[in-house]
């Protein structure tokens, strides 16, 4: 199939565990993006991008898991993930994971080369801005810090919820600061994360937002988490549900109308 | 110092419950990391000039025996000793050795953090010697029996009332201050100081370079308390790490560039020294006898492994002074002398990783540390370096291990793992029970102690694609 | 084994590498720069006006006299509320000779009140003063004075650091301690608060002369 832009790429959508898991609506608002960007969406089965392990020092164990996600990308022209932190894990730390397999070593170079964070490909390869959307409500974003340090992800979700209509976007003095979540670092040290997410909170409160989004589901779950725990009514989304103009469901972690 | 790393979680516990220190914590993150922005975009060379000074440091350990060697005929030349110590018990040795050879009784001394590292003070005091920290922040420490918490502001999670109740229990009447305004504190301090360095009849002091093309050691100080130290006494002795050499003085200056913007923000220091040899025939003033004492204690083990970058580090201290684990439980938590995500890396080095297994797991990872480092190491890199060694060795906790191998097994098997995650959901949602999300859950750990947990999907989104839904 | 040779093999152990000499020599007599920065740079004036401001604002007192003028004049206010003798540099002693027959030039001791150096160079990047030791000059009275004055020429204001090392090289035998001072004395080692005078001087006074180049003598 071709449009005006030349046949349309094939764009792989890893989904991750977390939306897989906890999120599913992440997973269809990303699908639903690139489509509407001009891609034609690929959706694979693993979900684990290994990074588990790989922070954890099971280099082993991460690299069987990469090795499955390299292998059933490698036909796609680019992969996009709907996560800062996975996509980091791909692009940035494939490479040297895999840089001693004989077989996955090049493959594993080729795909980190060609992943993209969800909102840096709308925004920076495809120049896409959403059209029609509408959201009513101040938002405030968390910079997730593997995007933010590893990937340069920063103005780019910012310039597309500039383009929803309705939707007020309000800063928070410490957005690009860790909310604590760090993978099995909230669960190993949940005092010290416990700290930190309040901090995080603190500035989110103070923005005066109503919603808070972020790239990535690890930290939404733990700000929703603790942002209900504090009894605080403020929302959490993934940015893709609101450029997606799929946030009409509850915000993460709210009350669903049908739960079984 | 004894290590208490491997009572790292206990510890930051008491710490994040200690509300004086969080006063004090909370105060490093509104200062230094703020002044530290200023002053880097007054000077828009600086990007280029860590790069060039990243540089200089990974040459200078690519041919570090070299370098030593040129330092050490330097020194020589400029009628100095040099003594190399292949260990923390070598440096003290070496250390006492100079003293007894020339006598001395006391000695004033400088801030150090080689000399925390080799346990210096208790190794004169052993032998006899009275030994005075000259540093404001370490004279404090020094009489409450305390340690550094910070690398460069050693006394950051005291505050005046402490300061005071330390100078009550050990300054005569007639030297206190009227108030614990720090101003007064400080000038206390002073009128006690000065006698001391009168009287040291030896000076130690670290070094921030040591410089190969002279043979001379740099330090910096803003109190001015290393320069009476060194200028003073008739011997001088400089304790600094096999790491500590550059090139030239181009190259220190270069460094120079770097160091006190990425510490406190100030441009430079106040005092800056490069000291080359005992004092010279008709100088008039200066000490007799000029010794540097070259550290190992196991930094050449750094050398050409992965961890060699840390091998640049300048010690500014930006990487806790940013880091939100250092922020939220300070420098003591990390149970030994150097602390944060730099002390993460060195600290196993030193200690042994079985001792010290939680410091380089504690950290989210958020890259903060290597984003504000001047010399570009990749200190979570380096962190990962321990958490394999840590794993491999056995030394993280048997959940950790058996929670990720069950996770890694079952991600391999996709259908076995869809069946899994269905069931987790299917248990979870009924806890829920229609709330969105859990405030207790099996196996959530120490999630929900202060979080809920949002309620997983019915089904998966892999699942639902699959099924054609869009 | 010495501890020097334990420590060298372990050096080359880890690197893998044995002759590396030359790349190392030739990089000592090169000593290629580092990137100057633009604030190290600019015509005379233009530096001048650099240092004074970097200094001022690290809270040194910069003083700039008529030509000609001698230092017990510059000096007079503080001369007149220091007891006892000044201890200064041999290059600067025969201004004071005649009004104030005080100045002395020996090792600072812990009484002393006041002292007058000689800097070698001011460097207009940081507003940093460059004093040396040596003979006739001593480094202790940059150190245990509270009040301690450095006079130092417009000629010798340099633009940065490379600059003032080249000075110290073409000043001759290699000084043991050379010096940068930016500014009094400080601490913010009791809760982060900033307060002059720690151990060093209280006050730095900076006397920027025209013509007066006292080191060079």
């Amino acid at each position: 199939m071709t449009d005006a832009l030349g046949p349309r790429p094939r764009i792989g959508l890893f989904a991750t565990c977390l939306v897989d898991f906890f999120r599913p609506d992440v997973g269809f608002a990303a699908a639903r993006l690139i489509e509407r960007a001009g891609g034609e969406v690929i959706v694979a089965e693993p979900t684990c991008c290994g990074q588990p392990a790989w922070n954890s020092g099971h280099r082993r164990e991460a690299a069987d898991l990469a090795r499955r996600v390299v292998a059933a990308f490698a036909g796609v022209d680019t992969l996009v993930v709907p996560s800062g932190s996975c996509a980091g894990m791909i692009a940035r730390h494939y490479p040297e994971l895999l840089d001693d397999d004989p077989v996955y070593a090049a493959p594993a170079r080729d795909l980190a080369g060609r992943t993209r964070e969800l909102a840096a490909w709308l925004s920076d390869d495809r120049g896409w801005r959403p059209e029609g959307v509408h959201f009513n409500g101040t938002v405030t974003q968390h910079d997730a810090c593997a995007g933010l340090r590893e990937l340069g992800v920063r103005d780019q979700p910012r310039a597309l919820l500039r383009a929803v209509a309705g939707l007020t976007l309000s800063e928070s003095v410490n957005c690009a600061e860790c909310c604590g979540f760090g993978g099995t670092f909230c669960v190993k040290y949940p005092e010290i994360s416990t700290r930190m997410v309040d901090d995080k909170i603190r500035g989110i409160v103070e923005s005066g937002a109503d919603t808070v989004v972020a790239g990535d589901l690890g930290c939404l779950l733990n700000i929703a988490g603790r942002l209900a725990r504090a009894g605080h009514a403020i929302e959490a989304r993934h940015f893709a549900e609101i450029v997606a103009g799929m946030a009409e469901g509850p915000g993460i972690g709210d009350s669903e109308a049908s739960w079984r | 110092m004894e290590v208490t790393s491997a009572q790292f979680r206990a510890s930051a516990r008491r710490a994040l419950g200690d509300e004086r220190l969080q006063t004090a914590l909370a105060s490093i993150q509104k200062g230094f990391p703020g002044k530290r922005a200023t002053a880097l975009e007054a000077l828009p060379e600086f990007a280029a000039t860590s790069d060039h000074v990243t540089a200089v440091r990974d040459h200078v350990n690519a041919h570090l025996d070299v370098y030593l060697e040129r330092f050490e005929a330097q020194v020589q030349a400029a009628g100095g000793q040099v003594h190399w110590a292949a260990d923390a018990d070598a440096a003290g040795r070496t250390i006492v050795d100079i003293c007894r050879r020339a006598g001395a009784r006391s000695v004033g001394k400088g801030k150090s953090m080689a000399s925390e590292e080799v346990g210096l003070n208790e190794a004169l005091a052993a032998a006899g010697l009275q030994v005075t920290e000259t540093d404001l922040g370490e004279y404090i420490l020094q009489l409450r029996g305390d340690h550094p918490s910070h690398i460069i502001a050693p006394a950051i999670h005291l505050r005046r009332d402490d300061v005071d109740t330390a100078f009550a229990g050990h300054h005569d009447a007639g030297v206190r201050s009227s108030s614990s305004e720090p101003a007064e504190l400080q000038a206390e301090a002073r009128r006690v100081l000065r006698e001391r360095f009168a009287s040291a009849d030896v000076g130690i002091t670290g070094a921030n370079m040591l410089i190969a093309e002279s043979g001379s050691s740099c330090i910096v100080t803003n109190e001015g308390n290393a320069d009476l130290s060194q200028h003073l006494p008739r011997v001088h002795i400089v304790i600094a790490g096999i790491d500590k050499v550059v090139p030239t003085f181009e190259d220190a200056s270069a460094l120079l560039r770097l160091l006190a913007r990425s510490a406190t923000g100030q441009e430079i220091t106040v005092y800056t020294t490069f000291s080359t040899g005992p004092a010279r025939p008709d100088d008039s003033d200066g000490p007799a006898e000029y010794h540097v004492v070259l550290l190992d204690n196991g930094r050449s083990e750094l050398l050409g492994g992965s961890l060699e970058a840390m091998l640049r580090c300048i010690r500014c201290g930006a990487c806790m002074n940013h880091c939100p684990v250092y922020g939220a439980v300070g420098g003591h938590a990390y149970g030994w002398v150097y602390p944060g995500p730099m002390g993460a890396v060195l600290t196993p080095q030193m200690v042994g990783i079985e001792r010290s297994a939680d410091l380089p797991n504690a950290s989210t990872f958020c890259g903060r540390c290597a984003e504000v480092c001047p010399v570009q190491i990749p200190l979570p890199e380096l962190m990962r370096h321990w958490r394999e060694r840590a794993a491999e060795q056995g030394v993280e906790s048997a959940m950790v291990r058996y929670g990720l191998r069950t996770w890694a097994a079952l991600a391999r098997r996709p259908r076995l793992y869809r069946r899994c995650a269905r069931l987790a959901a299917g248990c979870l949602r009924l806890l829920a029970r229609g709330r969105g999300r859990l405030t207790r859950a099996p196996l959530a750990l120490g999630w929900t102690q202060s979080r809920d947990l949002p309620a997983p999907a019915r089904r998966g989104f892999i699942e639902r694609w699959q099924a054609g839904e869009r | 084994m010495s501890d020097r040779e334990t420590v060298l093999q372990r050096i080359r152990q880890r690197l893998k590498v044995s002759e590396r000499a030359g790349a190392v020599d030739e990089r000592l007599q090169q000593r290629p720069l580092g990137p100057v920065p633009a604030r190290a740079c600019g015509d005379a004036a233009t530096l001048r006006e650099r240092f004074v401001e970097r200094a001022e604002a690290a809270s040194a007192e910069v003083r700039q006299p008529p030509r000609g003028e001698p230092l017990p004049t510059t000096l007079a206010d503080l001369v007149a509320g220091a007891d006892g003798e000044i201890v200064t540099d041999e290059a600067l002693r025969a201004e004071w000779r005649g009004g104030a027959g005080r100045a002395v030039c020996r090792r600072a001791r812990p009484e002393d009140a006041l002292a007058v150096s000689a800097a070698l160079c001011g460097v207009a990047e940081t507003g940093t003063l460059v004093l040396a030791s040596g003979p006739g000059r001593p480094i202790t009275a940059a150190f245990l004075p509270p009040v301690h004055v450095a006079a130092v020429d417009a000629a010798d204001i340099v633009g940065g650091y490379e600059a003032a090392w080249e000075r110290v090289r073409a000043a001759g035998a290699w000084p043991r301690a050379v010096t940068w001072i930016t500014g009094p004395s400080r601490s913010a080692d009791i809760e982060q608060t900033l307060n002059l005078g720690a151990h060093g001087p209280l006050r730095l006074i900076i006397v920027l002369r025209n013509g007066q180049e006292a080191f060079r003598e």
